[in-house]
């Protein structure tokens, strides 16, 4: 049987020797579990993500992705493990401004081998993988990708910024409030073109907001507090 | 997409400051490799003043003091050569040929040196250059005056003209030998030597304006008309100093030798070559000064280079953050940085051969005119090759403290990309 996607046991953190921002005692993810993560600002959620990224580790107790510790593995390991299985879609959607949006879809693949495999097992080559996840984002006029993202409407760089957290399809996929930026519209088809899209490659997909109207599509929601972390269903 | 394609990417949407920053670093290797250009013409512009000649013979004194006012006209003997010595060493055996050098007087603040014919024939400057006639030729009358080139361009003198000279030295002295004016008819091609700031008379010349003259002052009532004196012996009595060419080099240090002991009166016979490096070791001073100035430019530029790529790595620490989330692992954020820093200070030293190149080409004429430089427009020595690799290096360097710094950034922030 695969491990699950994530695995939490008794996991606490705190930065620089503070009160613990995180604690929670057991929690699960199965691989192509779509979560939602809610929690007011303050309340930990960046900080769950960093550790699930694996940019830190935590305090006390257990992180495992994909059945790997994070505590196990060295830094340039766990840079190894971030850029070959995760993929992460941004509040501020973090394109490069100065690449056309092909070319940041086809950025991953630059920087992991194991993602440009993937592609490659199941796509002539990694541009028509990012041309076809293009398309699927309704981003499927060719003359937009030769385009510099900053010539590009909010919603279509939200687009552009999923097309490449998935490209190489990551085991993982961690969104930090992605459609904060959004219109209600807008905002109700990119999440329905991601989590499509999620469904169709079998991702895991952790999705964080603080717009607790969201929470319905997914499978389970996360509630983090500000004061007392706590774990709902 | 390489990380090469993406840092040259990234670059190009930084074009502006990149300019700037090249900009920086170009002047700073311009004035660099300009400034040890300068120092090394120095030198050997320096050491080109004089060349050919074996001995200079001067009467007893230091040999830095004779080389002074015999071939840089600075100073003044304390004492003359008697013109019988002089003739009696001319005519040794070994002696290839003379050149008597009588100073003393001047010209609106230019030197006038009284020599013989010889002097246009044998003497050599640089390495082994004659000198050559822009305009006319040598003296041939009694007063006739050949002008070197410095003294005809600031003094606007045409061949022909009628000139002055003036007892001793300074613009505005009293004593003017104005009742025997000269006339031009040589002027010299510029040689970046003493020459092109003197005027240059004969022997006999020097001693017909002084026939009427005692002590350095003019005899009241005893005038000689230019006339008169062209009927009297002009035989010098005496002369400053006198250079020698040997028939062979071998016999240098015997003749010098026996120079120092000649028995009429006190005499010293100096090599050329020794001198002007004794002298150029005083001198040093002045050219540690420059290679200390040049460091110091390098310096700022250096720090210049570290302050922009800083300055930018702020600005990029978002894209860094960015490459960082998408798996760039440090090692390439390092070498997209410190290959960054590598293009801007090859860029820049490249701009900046090219403006010296370009300024020294516009600058030469100047140089050799009013400095007496003559900057070659050559290929970069082998020391200017490494002060331009010490550059390059450094600048490699420089771009490590930002690559570093941008791995230590990318850990602080983390998952969350805020900036």
């Amino acid at each position: 049987m695969q491990s699950p996607a994530i695995e939490i046991d008794r996991l606490g953190f705190a930065w620089h020797q503070g009160r613990d921002v995180l604690d929670i005692a057991e929690f699960t993810v199965q691989r192509g579990e779509r979560l939602f993560v809610q929690g007011r600002s303050g309340s930990g959620k960046s900080t769950l993500l960093s550790l699930m990224g694996g940019i830190v580790l935590p305090t006390r107790g257990q992180i495992r992705l994909l059945g790997q510790s994070m505590q196990e593995l060295g830094a340039a390991a766990r840079d190894r493990f971030r850029a070959d299985h995760l993929g992460v879609i941004f509040q501020l959607f973090n394109l490069l401004p100065y690449l056309s949006v092909l070319e940041n879809v086809l950025l991953p693949c630059h920087f992991s081998s194991v993602r440009r495999q993937r592609v490659l097992a199941r796509a002539p080559s990694i541009e028509d993988e990012a041309m076809r996840l293009l398309q699927r984002l309704q981003l499927a006029e060719p003359e937009l990708w030769g385009r510099r993202v900053s010539q590009l409407s909010i919603g279509q760089q939200q687009r552009v910024a999923a097309a490449r957290a998935l490209m190489g399809a990551p085991e993982i996929i961690l969104a930090d409030e992605p459609t904060s930026a959004l219109d209600a519209h807008s905002r109700d088809a990119f999440l329905g073109l991601l989590l499509q899209e999620c469904a169709g490659l079998g991702t895991t997909l952790l999705f964080v907001s603080h717009d607790a109207a969201l929470a319905s599509r997914f499978d389970r929601t996360l509630v983090l507090d500000a004061l007392r972390p706590l774990e709902a269903v | 997409m390489a990380m090469l394609s993406l840092a040259l990417k990234s670059l190009k949407n930084r074009a502006g400051s990149a300019a700037l920053t090249v900009l920086t670093i170009a002047i700073s290797v311009m004035l660099l490799i300009g400034v040890e250009q300068v120092r090394t013409e120095a030198r050997t512009s320096f050491a080109n003043t004089l060349s050919g000649t074996d001995l200079i013979v001067g009467a007893r004194t230091g040999q830095t003091q004779l080389l002074l006012y015999s071939v840089f006209h600075i100073g003044n003997a304390s004492n003359n050569v008697g013109w019988d010595s002089y003739r009696t060493i001319a005519a040794h055996p070994q002696v290839d040929w003379t050149i008597p050098l009588l100073l003393g007087d001047s010209h609106r603040g230019f030197r006038v040196l009284g020599t013989s014919g010889d002097f246009f024939r044998h003497y050599r400057y640089a390495r082994d250059r004659a000198l050559a006639f822009s305009a006319g030729q040598p003296f041939d009358d009694l007063f006739e005056v050949v002008l070197g080139a410095q003294v005809a361009r600031e003094l606007g003198y045409q061949l022909g003209q009628e000139v002055v000279i003036a007892h001793g030295m300074g613009d505005t002295s009293f004593s003017k030998h104005d009742d025997k004016p000269f006339r031009v008819v040589g002027i010299l091609a510029p040689t970046a030597t003493p020459i092109d700031r003197t005027l240059m008379v004969s022997p006999q010349a020097i001693q017909a304006i002084h026939l009427d003259w005692q002590a350095g002052v003019k005899l009241p009532g005893q005038t000689v008309s230019a006339e008169e004196a062209r009927e009297q012996d002009l035989t010098p009595t005496e002369l400053t100093a006198f250079m020698v060419g040997l028939k062979s080099r071998m016999s240098t240090f015997a003749l010098q030798r026996s120079i120092n002991n000649y028995r009429k009166e006190p005499l010293q016979a100096i090599l050329p070559g020794v001198a002007l490096a004794e002298l150029w070791s005083l001198m040093g001073v002045a050219e540690q000064a420059l290679l200390v100035i040049s460091v110091a430019v390098v310096f700022s530029g250096l720090t210049g280079l570290l302050t922009v790529l800083l300055g930018s790595l702020n600005e990029r620490r978002r894209e860094i953050a960015i490459l960082r989330s998408l798996g760039a692992r440090p090692w390439q954020l390092l070498s997209l940085l410190t290959f960054e820093a590598a293009l801007l200070t090859l860029l820049g030293s490249v701009l900046g051969m090219a403006l010296l190149y370009l300024g020294i080409a516009l600058s030469q004429p100047l140089f050799a005119q009013w400095l007496g430089l003559q900057l070659e427009l050559s290929l970069p020595s082998a020391r200017q090759w490494i002060f331009l690799a010490l550059v390059q290096a450094a600048g490699i360097l420089t771009g490590l403290i930002p690559g570093w710094r941008a791995y230590r950034y990318s850990l602080a922030d983390g998952m969350t990309i805020r900036i």
